[in-house]
């Protein structure tokens, strides 16, 4: 489904109003910046998975990568302003051929530098060395682990991909990765593996330390806590499943005043394969840029139109601010 | 439902009078299927999936009960000297032998959403039917008792 159709899909809330409306209600239209404090680049749409619930539908079969000029003005831009995270997203990564270069220019301006990566290339080559140059650039590692039972999570990412994942982590444990006093941090994103909401984050963090402990003898820092938002692959296994009513009631339903003030977009700008700019990842893959005025390439970048810009929303923003919120940091309050 | 005990009489009719098929009229889809709708809109009348949204309007008309309720509800469910994870499963095998389709709905979500598995929450229907099973058991002790007082 292009993302046309993706938003005209989206405009289907039934008894519930639109997003607009919600927030209106509740006197926050509209949604304005806070700053910028996060830089997401998405370094493209290139991977070697196809999960089911990716909202970037990336795949081996995809062609989208970002290009040098794209990454050495993002790294222009990072220097010139008081940006404090570099969040570097995909697809896979490492499967851009600048990302080796680009971690060594973003790790010089000492801020805080994600990666976030499925670690099931490191395994093997030509990948096996980002092992290390995570570590060089103290890299914090996110991976996406949907459950800690291997069949639940290769139902969602394939088959083989759990025990891969447990295989890098421990390579990744044995450099100092999630161990105390290391400095070196990972953290795991849970997201359902099905049609419902995540649960309680704490309780899913014990749990998820647990297990993995005991059954594979693997350490982590955090767990995040993700809704999955009814976009790209995810969207279309809603349909599917005939879960798109339910689940996009649920999100209604769930809607959390105290989440709109924490939601990741107030503080976070994305910047797509091609430099285009936007509120978040969900909107990029919804198309939609930025607006209201600001600039909408990182060509244009100007940090004074952009740090208050107004939001772009749609109906897919319910799933961030349902129940205990969601963002790539997880849960946005505490239950 | 409906069908199938309009069937299971057709059944019974015949195995009592093997030629009664003769007088009855032929079987009507047309009415069958129009039993089946109705079996259908009863259902759909009395539970549907989408009241569940309505739980929290259960203080509608008597506020400060429906408050204390919920506040008790709140209490007696999250996580204490139990975890969330054990109360959800407890509260799914109740919902399960109480047959309330809200509550299973809410609590199998629930424990979903909590990580729990698929074999987990079997475990607990288990848990649930066996003391279903041994309550109903349990109580023929009233039943043998009064038969042998009042057997000669």
């Amino acid at each position: 489904m292009d993302a046309r159709e993706q938003l005209h899909v989206l405009g289907r809330t039934g008894d519930y109003p639109p997003f607009a409306g919600k927030i209106r209600e509740i006197h926050k239209h509209p949604l304005t910046a806070k700053g910028i404090d996060i830089v997401q680049i998405n370094l493209g749409k290139r991977c070697n998975l196809s999960c089911r619930h990716c909202h970037v539908e990336a795949g081996p079969e995809r062609s989208e990568v970002m290009t040098q000029p794209v990454l050495e003005k993002c790294l222009e831009i990072l220097q010139s302003s008081p940006i404090s995270t570099i969040d570097i997203t995909g697809g896979a990564p490492e499967m851009n051929p600048h990302l080796e270069w680009f971690l060594a220019g973003a790790a010089g301006l000492e801020r805080r530098l994600i990666v976030r990566s499925n670690l099931t290339l490191l395994g093997e080559e030509p990948y096996r060395h980002f092992l290390d140059v995570f570590v060089q650039n103290k890299v914090e590692i996110v991976t996406s682990l949907p459950d800690y039972v291997e069949a639940k999570s290769d139902r969602q990412r394939g088959a083989g991909v759990f025990r891969k994942i447990i295989a890098a982590m421990r390579e990744l444990n044995s450099r100092g990765y999630g161990m105390p006093g290391s400095g070196l941090v990972i953290d795991i994103v849970h997201n359902p593996v099905g049609a419902y909401l995540p649960g309680t984050q704490a309780a899913l963090e014990h749990e998820y330390r647990a297990r993995l402990l005991s059954d594979h003898g693997v350490h982590f820092n955090q767990l995040f806590c993700l809704t999955n938002l009814p976009v790209g692959r995810y969207l279309d296994y809603l349909i599917a499943s005939d879960n798109f009513e339910d689940y996009l009631s649920t999100l209604c339903q769930s809607f959390n005043p105290a989440a709109v003030d924490n939601v990741m977009c107030l503080t976070t700008l994305s910047v797509g394969w091609n430099g285009l700019l936007y509120d978040c990842d969900f909107n990029q893959m919804l198309g939609l840029t930025v607006n209201h005025g600001a600039p909408n390439n990182i060509m244009d970048f100007d940090i004074e139109k952009l740090k208050n810009r107004e939001i772009v929303i749609n109906n897919h923003c319910y799933g961030c601010v349902a129940g205990c919120g969601s963002s790539c940091q997880g849960a946005t309050t505490v239950a | 439902m409906i069908l199938n005990h309009v069937q299971e009489r057709r059944k019974l009719i015949r195995l009592a009078y093997p030629n009664i098929r003769q007088t009855l009229p032929p079987p009507d889809k047309t009415r069958d299927r129009r039993l089946k709708n109705k079996s259908k809109e009863f259902c759909v009348s009395y539970y549907e999936p989408k009241d569940l949204a309505d739980f929290p309007n259960i203080g509608e008309w008597a506020a400060e009960q429906g408050n204390k309720f919920f506040e008790y509800y709140g209490a007696a469910t999250g996580a204490g000297k139990l975890t969330e994870r054990e109360k959800s499963l407890i509260a799914l095998a109740v919902a399960m032998t109480q047959n309330c389709p809200y509550c299973i709905d809410a609590y199998t979500t629930k424990c979903l959403s909590l990580g729990i598995g698929s074999e987990e929450m079997m475990e607990a229907a288990h848990v649930g039917a066996a003391m279903m099973a041994g309550v109903t058991l349990a109580h023929t002790t009233q039943m043998r008792k009064i038969i042998k007082k009042k057997e000669m």
